[in-house]
């Protein structure tokens, strides 16, 4: 019998997304769906979960096991999946208003948590969804939109991938959705690391952020040096101004959960509700 | 985030011929995503226009002998493989004469493409066969080039929008 294998294709669903046309999660969809393909899964192995906004529509989009959640809590969900299955490839997927403002507490304890999931944020530094809201990395003086405070919020943007260093995470990188063959291949490297990988995609949001079409000429591939010295890796961020790919660290510590694997079965946690 | 192309990894007139050939797929892969993404946004002529260029992508690949063999998994100058669609070239509002001509820059980025493996590529069979679809591609843009031509020039303001998504403060 020879294995059956699944092109990128089949990992998409017939469901026709309703993102604006030129909207960078396209790409983003385009390339977790390669990164499957390349790994040689199949659909019933992998899951993706998102929250709330445009980029969370992502399951609905992908052919595979799928939760569109609450909005800020997708982590939550997706490590409980993880754990409960932990035959399962698990992809957590959503923006950044929904993984660093409401989500941000389930962030920074799922990094240190460590459970071997992959986190994907497609950055577009902008509330999409409901309108052109400023989000936690959203420039401090960027007021461009009614909805965003006159000379903007003020506020130190939040830089991802230093957070996620710091309170834990296993493997960090930051990909671009203008080029989606390596972001593809920065996926598929944070899948197969062990523990809680985090991968910042920076996906244009060219409706209220129409200014973002630039990073197609803004954005450097490969510019960031991997290292497994956290230390470093902290270093490497203090000069990087956001416009850097390519995986900044790879770790080595132990995922959660290898001996806290559930060992109830379902029919059994059922029949502890049973009135 | 331009690569430069990996003129190396491409040894016969096969192995050519099949990046070719997957290149004209995946461009029919993206005028159909377009089609279908401005189907959604209700601009049904633009989508008309992606749905057409899809076809003719389709036809292109068609050209191609059976004998090409298994397609490579990548195409050996990455993300740049000048027929996809760049998302940043497209506008909701854009017109069908836009579609044709962000496909009449990539036919000529493909014509371009093919000019330099027919001129660097360090294999003799391949830059022979680059030269056959360099004289391919200059049939294409000329083609493309007649049909954007024959589409209705969009009005100067054709980006305006009465109800624009993103109103500023004072709009
Ligand atoms: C509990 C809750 N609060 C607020 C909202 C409204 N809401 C929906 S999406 C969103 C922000 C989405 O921004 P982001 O995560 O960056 O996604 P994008 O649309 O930019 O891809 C908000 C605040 C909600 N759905 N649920
Ligand atoms: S509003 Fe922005 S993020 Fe949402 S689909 Fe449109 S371009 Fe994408
Ligand atoms: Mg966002």
């Amino acid at each position: 019998m020879t294995a059956v294998t699944y092109s990128a294709k089949d990992f998409k669903s017939d469901v026709k997304p309703v993102w604006c046309p030129g909207c960078g999660d396209y790409a983003v969809l385009s390339s977790i769906t390669k990164a499957f393909a390349d790994l040689g899964l199949a659909p019933h192995q992998t899951s993706v979960v998102s929250g709330i906004g445009c980029s969370s529509r992502i399951p609905a989009y992908t052919n595979t096991y799928g939760f569109h959640s609450i909005h800020g809590r997708a982590l939550a969900v997706g490590q409980g999946l993880k754990l409960a299955r932990p035959d399962l490839t698990v992809l957590v997927a959503g923006g950044d208003g929904d993984g660093f403002s409401i989500g941000g507490n389930h962030f920074l304890h799922a990094c240190r948590r460590n459970v071997d999931l992959t986190y994907i944020v497609m950055d577009n530094r902008v509330y999409g969804m409901t309108k052109g809201q400023p989000s936690p990395t959203t420039e401090s003086d960027w007021d461009a939109s009614a909805m965003a405070p006159p000379g903007g919020t003020g506020m130190t943007p939040f830089h991802p991938l230093a957070i996620a260093l710091a309170a834990g995470a296993n493997f960090v990188a930051r990909g671009f959705s203008g080029d989606p063959n390596g972001t593809a291949a920065i996926i598929a490297e944070a899948i197969k690391h062990p523990g809680f990988s985090f991968v910042a995609i920076m996906s244009p949001c060219i409706t209220f952020r129409e200014e973002q079409r630039e990073w197609k000429d803004t954005m450097r591939k490969v510019a960031i040096d991997s290292t497994n010295d956290a230390a470093q890796a902290a270093r490497r961020l203090m000069t990087d101004d956001g416009y850097n790919c390519g995986v900044l660290y790879r770790g080595n510590r132990v995922s959660y959960g290898k001996e806290k694997i559930a060992t109830a079965q379902v029919a059994d946690l059922d029949a502890e509700f049973t009135l | 985030m331009r690569r430069t192309p990996d003129f190396e990894s491409v040894k016969t007139s096969a192995d050519l011929l099949s990046v070719a050939r997957l290149m004209e797929e995946r461009s029919a892969e993206r005028y159909r995503e377009l089609a279908e993404a401005f189907e959604i946004s209700c601009n049904l002529d633009t989508a008309e226009a992606f749905r057409m260029l899809a076809e003719g992508e389709d036809r292109h690949a068609a050209d191609f002998p059976a004998l090409v063999g298994d397609a490579p998994r990548t195409i050996p100058w990455g993300e740049d493989d000048p027929e996809i669609a760049d998302p940043g070239a497209v506008h909701y509002l854009m017109h069908p004469w836009h579609a044709v001509d962000l496909a009449l820059c990539h036919e000529q980025e493909t014509l371009a493409l093919f000019t330099l493996v027919a001129e660097k590529s360090p294999h003799a069979e391949v830059r022979a066969e680059a030269a056959r679809l360099v004289e391919r591609e200059t049939r294409h843009v000329e083609e493309m080039r007649a049909l954007r031509d024959a589409q209705d020039i969009p009005p100067e303001d054709w980006e305006d929008d009465d109800d624009p998504p993103n109103w500023e403060a004072g709009d």
